[in-house]
């Protein structure tokens, strides 16, 4: 029969796991997290005047692993950052630790990557156009395009747009960054939504 | 070699209802706030009485803790007189917005599917059914 001093083991082990788990997580945030399960866990204790021991494993049964439920925890607050942010740090994080995961998170990180290449590089040949005017543009060279700095002399290539770079730089530069943006977002909301832990 | 079936996968009713209960947690951790403030264990009672939601606990405080960093909720330990304290979570005003607009969001879709689902409660005769 477990003693007192097992299920308080128990709880500390528990804690101690879940600390660990929790990984490179602010100390204030973590403090907080498992002053959170501590007292769900004495919660539930409080409840039952016997059975203790029982209480304890039926709650950490519930809570599920120490690892999975940090993994929730990072999970949920990393959505969030990115979520309330649209900061390209916290999106180039968020997409980066999905892209750790599999085929789909690397997928979105490309698009990401994509996206912000190009919005940076329209705005670019917008700005510099006026002064590279023969080095800055849409360059093709079948079955290549270049976006940016070319040397056309050397590649043969000719240029597309011309000094309408610098409108459409200015507009789709904007653009991509913010539909790369707003993409990213929806993303990572619609991935949250669907990996929470089972009811 | 096993004869294998070409048919699809059959389909899988209680992940659709697990997914789509996932779905709707957020809103109902909200609407369980509304009133009055409430501790973790608390919101979880809350949503089993009021609803007959059963809602893991290892599943509770990754999203309350999301709430709250994206300021959706306060919390605030307060000595419950039990002898450890209690973490109230409240509703902050974006947060009472918030459910608000996802209450409005959920009635439209209800009512939306309300009435695609009405042609399962005809009588009528099935499409392939013999004269």
């Amino acid at each position: 029969m477990a003693t007192q001093t097992d299920f308080r083991s128990q709880i500390e082990q528990y804690l101690l796991r879940l600390r660990t788990a929790l990984g490179r997580m602010p100390d204030a945030e973590k403090a907080e997290i498992l002053s959170d399960i501590r007292n769900h866990i004495e919660e539930r204790l409080s409840d039952a005047s016997a059975g203790q021991a029982e209480i304890v494993a039926e709650t950490i049964a519930a809570l599920g692993t120490p690892e999975r439920l940090a993994e929730s925890f990072q999970r949920e607050r990393l959505m969030a950052r990115a979520s309330v942010s649209a900061a390209p740090t916290a999106l180039l994080h968020a997409t980066f630790q999905w892209a750790l995961t599999g085929l789909r998170g690397f997928l979105v990180f490309l698009v990401l990557l994509f996206g912000y290449s190009f919005g940076l590089a329209f705005l670019a040949c917008a700005l510099l156009k006026p002064f590279l005017w023969n080095h800055i543009g849409l360059w093709i060279d079948p079955p290549a395009f270049t976006l940016g700095y070319i040397s056309p002399q050397l590649h043969g290539a000719h240029e597309l747009l011309g000094w309408w770079i610098i409108p459409i730089g200015y507009i789709l530069g904007p653009l991509f960054l913010i539909w790369t943006t707003r993409l990213v977002q929806w993303l990572l909301r619609r991935r949250s939504s669907r990996t929470l832990e089972a009811l | 070699m096993a004869n294998k079936s070409q048919a699809p996968n059959p389909p899988a009713p209680d992940n659709w209802d697990a997914q789509l209960r996932k779905g709707c947690l957020e809103l109902a951790i909200l609407a369980s706030l509304w009133a009055e403030p409430l501790y973790g264990l608390a919101i979880l009672r809350a949503l089993h009485s009021r609803g007959g939601m059963e809602v893991a606990e290892g599943t509770l405080y990754p999203i309350l803790n999301r709430l709250r960093i994206d300021g959706l909720v306060t919390s605030e330990w307060q000595d419950a007189g039990t002898g450890h304290p209690r973490k109230y979570y409240t509703l902050t005003a974006p947060g009472r917005l918030k459910a608000k607009e996802m209450a409005a969001a959920w009635t439209d879709f209800s009512a939306q599917m309300d009435e695609i689902l009405s042609a399962l409660r005809t009588k009528g005769k099935h499409h392939g059914d013999a004269n």
